[in-house]
């Protein structure tokens, strides 16, 4: 019979996440999920893979030296063939921290005898959090409304200032030459656009709703569920001068990320990420409260510290164009990768292998 | 998926029942302590909702930032108004000695003040900015006594719930709810830098609410009306800027 703990130990099966051995035949069967649903009652994750298998499921082990993310894939000396669509209902966590209990998508693959190879799995591999798309997405609508919105709005005075105050009888610190929206403002234009600023404004804060209130899910998950942590935060190793270095080149040459990329983000990608989700996104919802005046009565020390209204509007202004240049630089950075295979994770959550890589590193490893 | 069991699906439709129910008396929670603006079903409304829900939740009383006699703007900017026409004219040329301000509505006492009566009330001076939903900013010294002692004077009745003023250009008239008007920095505003409140920026009288956007400060301000019920007044929604497309509230 095989047992799940003789697997677990098993060093030719180096990332897996939990075993799961059902005793409904006189000959056991092993059941493997890719992804550990840590935090989940023994009992419960029993209860749960018995409804997905149709098979009582006696035994659990976890693999504890896994690397979650990794599905069963080559190199394993045997065939894993997908017996039910998915298994529903789990999300594996940190070891040391609290599991959250999320609704998730995962293989489940059932364990053949060696040498039965009949056919190959096609491997879905589970890779962004159900959490992380949703918000991603909805980040994204908001973004595009606020872009569209902030330069609406950035016609109706395309000037700026620095410190309290700024009007068309005060020298600017700097203009945009753009025409403007309002025929009191001296642009170098002839004409005059159509004043769209009421629904412009509307939808502008509305959508302000939308990012702050996505965001703070966004963060609160990310602390709490360690996905910071875990897949933002770049390795120590990887921030080596040499080795980031190397890592901007060959960003600068716009070379195809490697394979393993579509699993991790690079240590460039993961800085870039935390520079906007920490510094550029606050900064940009900083500045832009600080423009409200009824914001500006209940803190005015978050006004003055930016160096006074006027500061604030230029400061926001050139946050949303780092942002924009953000913005640029990863849709060209997914059309680089593919759009097809960065796009669809993030939609679907998981990635299908193709049959014929999975079928041949698999044959490479047992000739 | 298996068959949905009696406990679920009672349990589902408990809780819908139960978030229904309470997404309704949130509502009429919300609507009580004043967090819904008039134009909130318009179609950005819940924005709108939720900035005017936030300052009321966080802020309610908060002042407005008020500044250094130096950072006072040399150059103040006032929007180009439409011509004001002869009747304008002629109150000018009285020295806006028969310049009214009626106050009516939801009073004990409706009354009608000359601009000399609103000179001799108490006055109060605040340094504060005049910001305009284009981008573009002033600060300047505005006097004039708190709409907050008109309101007394004339004895506002505990229901009033917003205030709706009017201006001599018969298209700008827009309204603030009960804590805006007993605010202590909205003002009357009959005095600007130390002198007579110029035309151009609203003279001979202004309201000022330092804590919300520039077109909130009506200019050439002539009647005041309390009321509790703003869906009385024009389309609904509050304002005739709202009506235009433009926020209620202008907070932000």
């Amino acid at each position: 019979m095989i047992n799940a703990q003789v697997s677990a130990r098993n060093q030719r099966v180096p990332k897996c996440g939990l075993f799961l051995s059902a005793h409904h035949k006189p000959s056991a069967r092993l059941i493997m999920v890719t992804e550990k649903p840590f935090g989940q009652k023994e009992p419960a994750v029993r209860k749960a893979l018995t409804a997905a298998t149709s098979t009582r499921v006696a035994h659990t082990s976890l693999c504890m030296d896994s690397c979650f993310r990794s599905p069963p894939q080559v190199p394993y000396p045997w065939d894993w063939r997908l017996v039910r669509g998915v298994l529903g209902g789990f999300c594996y966590h940190r070891p040391e921290s609290t599991a959250i209990f999320m609704s998730y998508s995962l293989p489940v693959y059932e364990r053949h005898d060696m040498g039965t190879i009949t056919q190959m799995p096609e491997v879905i591999r589970p890779r962004h959090h159900v959490l992380v798309r949703v918000t991603h997405w909805l980040i994204v609508l908001g973004f595009v409304a606020l872009l569209a919105t902030g330069g609406e709005i950035l016609t109706c005075h395309p000037r700026f200032y620095w410190s309290e105050t700024g009007n068309v009888n005060m020298r600017p610190a700097f203009t945009v030459p753009i025409p403007s929206s309002r025929g009191s403002v001296p642009t170098g234009y002839s004409f005059v656009l159509h004043d769209q600023n009421g629904w412009g404004r509307y939808l502008h804060f509305e959508a302000a709703w939308i990012v702050i209130l996505t965001s703070l899910l966004y963060g609160a998950f990310g602390f709490f569920q360690g996905h910071f942590w875990r897949n933002l935060v770049p390795n120590a190793s990887d921030l080596m001068p040499k080795k980031l270095g190397n890592n901007i080149v060959r960003h600068l040459r716009f070379e195809r990320p490697s394979e393993e990329e579509a699993w991790s983000y690079n240590a460039l990608q993961r800085l870039t990420y935390l520079l906007v989700v920490f510094v550029l996104f606050p900064l940009m919802i900083w500045t832009g409260l600080a423009m409200s005046q009824a914001f500006g009565s209940v803190f005015p020390s978050a006004v003055t510290i930016l160096g006074g209204l006027q500061s604030a509007r230029t400061l926001h202004f050139f946050v949303a164009i780092l942002l924009v240049l953000f913005l640029f630089i990863h849709v060209l950075m997914v059309f680089l990768a593919g759009l097809r295979k960065r796009v669809g994770p993030m939609i679907t959550g998981g990635v299908t292998q193709q049959k014929e890589q999975v079928w041949a590193k698999f044959q490479g490893v047992n000739s | 998926m298996g068959k949905i069991s009696r406990r679920k699906l009672l349990t589902t439709g408990l809780l819908a029942a139960a978030g229904a129910t309470g997404l309704g008396v949130a509502a009429k929670l919300a609507d009580y302590y004043g967090l819904i603006p008039p134009d909130s079903g318009v179609l950005f409304g819940t924005g709108e909702t939720l900035d005017y829900a936030a300052h009321r939740l966080f802020g309610r009383h908060a002042l407005a930032r008020e500044f250094a006699q130096s950072q006072i703007s040399k150059d103040p900017y006032a929007n180009p108004v439409s011509p004001l026409g002869t009747e304008f004219e002629r109150l000018k040329q009285g020295g806006f000695a028969d310049w009214r301000l009626a106050v009516d509505g939801m009073v004990a006492r409706p009354a009608s003040f000359s601009l000399a009566e609103i000179k001799s009330f108490p006055r109060g001076t605040q340094i504060t900015m005049n910001g305009c939903e284009e981008g573009w900013t002033y600060i300047a010294e505005w006097s004039g006594p708190r709409l907050a002692h008109v309101l007394s004077l004339v004895g506002a009745l505990p229901q009033a719930r917003y205030v709706v003023y009017r201006s001599f250009q018969t298209r700008w008239w827009d309204s603030i709810d009960i804590d805006e008007a007993l605010h202590p920095q909205t003002i009357l505003a009959i005095g600007m830098n130390g002198h007579d409140l110029p035309i151009p920026f609203g003279g001979p009288l202004r309201l000022r609410v330092p804590r919300q956007l520039g077109y909130k400060s009506i200019k050439y301000l002539t009647r005041l009306t309390v009321t509790d019920d703003i869906k009385r007044f024009g389309k609904g929604l509050g304002a005739a800027t709202a009506e235009r497309g433009y926020a209620w509230y202008a907070g932000i």
